[in-house]
C-alpha cells in the first residue's frame, strides 16, 4: 500500500544516470617508495575504496581511475566506486611525474567527452597526486596545463600534490597551482589522506547547484 | 470558452531539512483576465542558491515582483505584442537595483541574493518564456499529454554550476524566447525535478512524468482568482517516493487550458 496519497496516479519519473564525480589518482611507485610506504600506500586505496563504498551516493557517482609512474601506467580506466578493484601496487622504476600528469590529463579530458557523448552531467574532476621524490623527467609543460586549468578562472579539475618524506617540495610547489599548494603528508599516514580524500569526494558528490563544498581539514597533512 | 486550471507548490528537501535551511525555492502562478475576456496565465519559478544566504529573500521577490509587474501588461495586451525582450530587461534590472538596495540596507553582498528565474506567459496566441539559470520550461500545444520541452537548463560544464540573476552578466544570460503558438498546457520547475522529469540522455522530456498531474488539472475548478500553493502537488513534492530520488527543494507550478473536446489523452 503506497503511503504517497495524492489524487492522480503516481507519475512515472524518468531515470537519469546518475552525475559523475571523476577522481585520478597519480601514485608514485618508483623504487624509493618500497617498503612500509608502498604498503601504507596500497592499504590506503584499499581504505578510500571502502570508505566510498560505504555511501550509496558515492558510490554510484564518484569514479576512481589510477595511473601510476613510473614507467607510466594506467592502472585502472574510470569507474563507479563500486567497480572499483584496488590493485596491489609494486614498485617498480624512476619518478617521470611530468609525463604522469599529462597522461592523466588527456584521461580526464577523454573521461569528459565520454560523459558529453552519453549525456551525463559531471562534477569538476579531482587529480590527486602522490609522490616522495622530484620529477625525473621535464615537468614545466606538466606544470603549465595544471596551473591553466586549475585557477580562479579556469576550472577544468581540481590538482591537489601531496609529497610523502622525502619528496621534493619545492618543485611540487611549482607543478601544483599557486592556489592550491601542496601538502606534506604526516609519516606515512595513508589511511588518514584517503579517509579525507573519500569524506571530501562524497560532500562533491552530492552538492547542489550553487552550493559552495567546505573541505573537512587534512588532518593528515604536517604543519 | 477555454478556461485556465492552475496549480503550483513548493518544498523544501530533504537536505535542507537535515542542515536547518530553509526552503530557498519560490513559485507562483496568476490567470489575469484582459479587458477582452481572454485569459493569461503566468508562471514563474525561482530557485535560490544553496551557498547565498538570502537567496530564499531573493527568490521570494522575484516570483512576485515579476508577476505584479507583468499582470497590469498582459491585461491591455493578452495577444503578448507589446512584450519585448528589453522590457523584461528593464525589469530584471530594476529587479537587481532592488536587490542591491536591500544587501546594502542588510550590510550584505548582492550575491547573498543569488537564485535562478523561469518565467512562462502563455497568452491565447503566444507564450513568452523567460529563464536564468538551470529548471525548465516545458508544454504541449497541439497534442495534449505529449511535451516538449520550451526551455532546458542552463547548466555550466559542471552538474552543480549555472546562472543566477545577480551575475554580472545576467542581463545577457537570460533567455527569452516567444512562440506563436497556443499552449494548453505548460508547466514550470526547479532544478530539483529536472532529472525526474527531464530524460538528460535523449534531450527530451519525459511525458509519463507529468501526464497524470495534468489530467487530473483538467478536473479541477477554474483557476482565476486563486492564489493559494495546491496541497495535491504539495504532498506528491513531499512523497516519499520524490524524496528518493533528490534531496534538494522543488517546485512545481503548472496550467492547463480546458479545451472542449481535448480533454481526454489518457
Amino acid at each position: 500500500m503506497n503511503t504517497d496519497q495524492v489524487p492522480f496516479d503516481f507519475p512515472d519519473l524518468v531515470s537519469n544516470p546518475e552525475p559523475r564525480c571523476p577522481c585520478l589518482l597519480l601514485l608514485d611507485t618508483s623504487m624509493s617508495m618500497r617498503g612500509p610506504a608502498l604498503e601504507q600506500l596500497n592499504d590506503g586505496v584499499r581504505t578510500f575504496k571502502d570508505q566510498l563504498s560505504s555511501d550509496s551516493m558515492a558510490m554510484q557517482r564518484v569514479e576512481v581511475a589510477t595511473v601510476t609512474f613510473g614507467p607510466v601506467k594506467t592502472v585502472s580506466e574510470f569507474q563507479t566506486a563500486d567497480h572499483f578493484e584496488p590493485v596491489t601496487l609494486i614498485a617498480t622504476g624512476d619518478t617521470p611525474i611530468g609525463s604522469a600528469i599529462m597522461h592523466g590529463l588527456e584521461m580526464i579530458d577523454a573521461r569528459k567527452r565520454d560523459y558529453r557523448a552519453a549525456g551525463i552531467s559531471y562534477y569538476r574532476p579531482w587529480i590527486f597526486l602522490i609522490t616522495d621524490g622530484g620529477p625525473t623527467d621535464p615537468w614545466q609543460a606538466a606544470a603549465q596545463r595544471v596551473h591553466s586549468g586549475d585557477n580562479a578562472e579556469s576550472k577544468a579539475f581540481s590538482f591537489f600534490g601531496v609529497g610523502v618524506e622525502g619528496a621534493n617540495m619545492e618543485i611540487l610547489a611549482k607543478i601544483c597551482s599557486p592556489s592550491r599548494p601542496p601538502l606534506k603528508l604526516s609519516g606515512l599516514n595513508f589511511r588518514e589522506l584517503f579517509v579525507w580524500l573519500s569524506a571530501s569526494l562524497k560532500g562533491v558528490s552530492r552538492s547542489q547547484v550553487g552550493t559552495s563544498v567546505p573541505l573537512p581539514h587534512p588532518g593528515w597533512a604536517s604543519v | 470558452m477555454a478556461l485556465w486550471r492552475t496549480a503550483y507548490a513548493s518544498v523544501i528537501g530533504t537536505s535542507h531539512l537535515q542542515s536547518g535551511t530553509c526552503c530557498q525555492d519560490a513559485g507562483a502562478c496568476r490567470v489575469v483576465r484582459a479587458t477582452d475576456g481572454r485569459e493569461v496565465l503566468i508562471g514563474v519559478v525561482s530557485d535560490g542558491a544553496g551557498s547565498a544566504k538570502r537567496s530564499e529573500k531573493g527568490s521570494g521577490l522575484a516570483v512576485s515582483g515579476f508577476i505584479e509587474k507583468f499582470s497590469p501588461l498582459v491585461e491591455c495586451d493578452p495577444e503578448l505584442k507589446c512584450l519585448h525582450r528589453g522590457l523584461v530587461e528593464d525589469w530584471l534590472s530594476d529587479f537587481r537595483l532592488q536587490l542591491s538596495v536591500l544587501a546594502q540596507e542588510e550590510g550584505t553582498a548582492l550575491r547573498e541574493f543569488a537564485c535562478t528565474f523561469l518565467a512562462a506567459i502563455a497568452g491565447p496566441e503566444s507564450a513568452i518564456c523567460i529563464q536564468i539559470g538551470d529548471g525548465a520550461i516545458v508544454g504541449s500545444a497541439e497534442e495534449a499529454g505529449d511535451y516538449s520541452w520550451l526551455t532546458w537548463p542552463q547548466h555550466g560544464e559542471f552538474a552543480n554550476t549555472t546562472n543566477f540573476v545577480t551575475d554580472e552578466d545576467a542581463l545577457i544570460t537570460m533567455q527569452f524566447e516567444i512562440i506563436s503558438k497556443q499552449f494548453n498546457e505548460i508547466a514550470l520547475f526547479s532544478d530539483g525535478l529536472e532529472r525526474l522529469i527531464l530524460d538528460m540522455q535523449s534531450h527530451s522530456v519525459h511525458s509519463p512524468a507529468l501526464r497524470p498531474i495534468f489530467l487530473w488539472l483538467a478536473k479541477t475548478n477554474p483557476a482565476f482568482g486563486r492564489s493559494e500553493p495546491e496541497p495535491a502537488l504539495e504532498t506528491f513534492l513531499s512523497s516519499r517516493r520524490i524524496n528518493e530520488r533528490t534531496d534538494d527543494d522543488k517546485t512545481l507550478v503548472m496550467g492547463t487550458r480546458v479545451v472542449p473536446g481535448q480533454t481526454d489523452f489518457s
